[in-house]
């Protein structure tokens, strides 16, 4: 890959990139290192990719499987026990706490769920990929991801309305 | 369909509405235009999830990490390949020719006779320095001992590994770029080295060292461009201190970085401008 494609490249994938391993990682660094690494990958191998319309997906694939090997290296990360209530239990967020929830309390109540739940809510709610992207991001059944987003969103929920109700 | 399944399908949903064409999702849209209770529940789902994408895609990526992934390629890009050891040499020695093992047995001896009688002041030739620095400049592995971008932690860096650290820069080096620095031994002199990865010149190595130990020490304050190992160099001396430049691109690339700047004081035209640490 020429160096204006990988420039482009970067361009079009680094955001989401970025914010997809910011919601996996504990800190910025950690984040950053992910991102790096990715396309260290991408300049060492990308062009082995026959279909550059797979890049996308390659990409975030890469990060995540990046991830999960770190974190096999890595102490468990430290998680919050939410219990898992049945959804008609589940109250709606008030105005009040959907008014308190912006960029940082989205990444930081992401970072309390589990890897489980945190890396297909985290590719969903950054827009960029259908469920079944999700399920191939991530190699597992595409019932598995709708099941995964469907349980982290009610986990989601919930961290916000106890943060509301502190 | 149930309405809890069609519940667990719609989840799935994403709020912008790219995923409406997929067939996955029809019935159980279908379901909740029928069903109120699940049309009202869909709603607010719907709600909630286009907040926390708007809210996500607000996170601000850092953009020093994207400008170091790019210069970091375009450096991958400028690496210099070594050659391979030009064909004469390759030939010269065969292994199944005794000729060939006598006149190694006899290198090695007049070597090792060279060795011991060689005062080692006499070794310290910038020429050999130099080729020697540009050979640690392409080496790839091990590049630089630490990577930090911090003028002040490389001083600090250096220092606590007996590196050279009173030095004293040019502008050029100055302003940003720095990617990491190293500590090498050369003669037994410690030798710094700092890598910049800079906008308009691209990679360049600096190394730095103490000028009194070479007989043939580059003039005060007046760079020499060279080219060693085919890599284009440039080399002054100032307060004692010899500076090697290597650079990674074209020799006019190198020039550019080490022409003259214009301050606002005639007298501080001089080459290099330098600033002092």
């Amino acid at each position: 890959m020429d160096e204006l494609s990988f420039e482009n490249l970067v361009n079009a994938h680094y955001e989401p990139l970025y914010r997809f391993a910011l919601s996996l990682a504990r800190s910025e660094a950690d984040a950053g290192d992910l991102v790096q690494q990715t396309f260290c990958r991408w300049a060492a191998k990308g062009d082995q990719l026959r279909d550059s319309s797979k890049a996308k997906s390659w990409l975030f694939t890469t990060l995540h499987r990046e991830f999960l090997g770190r974190r096999r290296h890595e102490d468990k990360f430290p998680k919050v026990e939410i219990s898992l209530v049945e959804e008609s239990e589940l109250t709606a967020i008030s105005p009040s706490a959907e008014k308190q929830i912006d960029g940082a309390s989205v990444m930081s109540a992401l970072q309390r769920l589990d890897e489980m739940y945190r890396a297909p809510l985290a590719l969903f709610y950054l827009d960029e990929h259908s469920y079944r992207d999700i399920a191939e991001i991530l190699e597992v059944p595409v019932g598995t991801v709708m099941s995964r987003i469907s349980r982290g969103k009610e986990l989601l929920r919930q961290i916000f309305i106890e943060k509301d109700s502190r | 369909m149930s309405r809890e399944e069609a519940r667990l399908i719609l989840q799935s949903y994403r709020p912008g509405g790219q995923d409406a064409a997929d067939p996955q999702f029809a019935l159980a849209l279908a379901l909740a235009k029928q069903d109120a209770e699940l049309g009202a529940w869909f709603a607010q789902q719907q709600k909630f999830d286009a907040k926390i994408t708007r809210e996500i895609r607000s996170v601000p990526a850092s953009l020093d990490l994207k400008a170091k992934i790019l210069t970091l390629e375009k450096l991958k890009k400028q690496k210099i390949v070594e050659l391979p050891a030009p064909a004469w040499w390759r030939n010269l020695f065969s292994f199944n020719s005794p000729v060939s093992w006598a006149m190694a047995a006899a290198i090695v001896v007049l070597l090792s006779l060279a060795v011991f009688w060689k005062q080692p002041e006499s070794a310290a030739h910038f020429v050999d320095y130099s080729a020697q620095m540009v050979s640690a400049a392409v080496n790839d592995t091990n590049h630089v001992d630490v990577a930090i971008s911090d003028m002040k932690q490389v001083v600090a860096w250096l220092g606590d590994h007996q590196g050279e650290n009173k030095f004293v820069l040019p502008v050029a080096l100055n302003n940003g770029g720095l990617m990491g620095c190293r500590v090498l031994a050369w003669h037994g002199q410690k030798v710094s080295m700092l890598c910049y990865g800079l906008k308009d010149s691209g990679h360049v190595d600096l190394f730095v060292a103490e000028a009194n130990y070479f007989p043939d020490a580059p003039p005060v304050d007046q760079p020499q461009f060279a080219s060693s190992g085919g890599m284009p160099t440039a080399s002054w001396s100032h307060d004692g201190i010899a500076y090697l430049i290597v650079g990674h691109s074209a020799a006019a690339d190198l020039r550019k970085l080490l022409q003259p700047q214009t301050t606002a004081r005639a007298e501080m035209r001089l080459f290099p401008p330098f600033f002092c640490l």
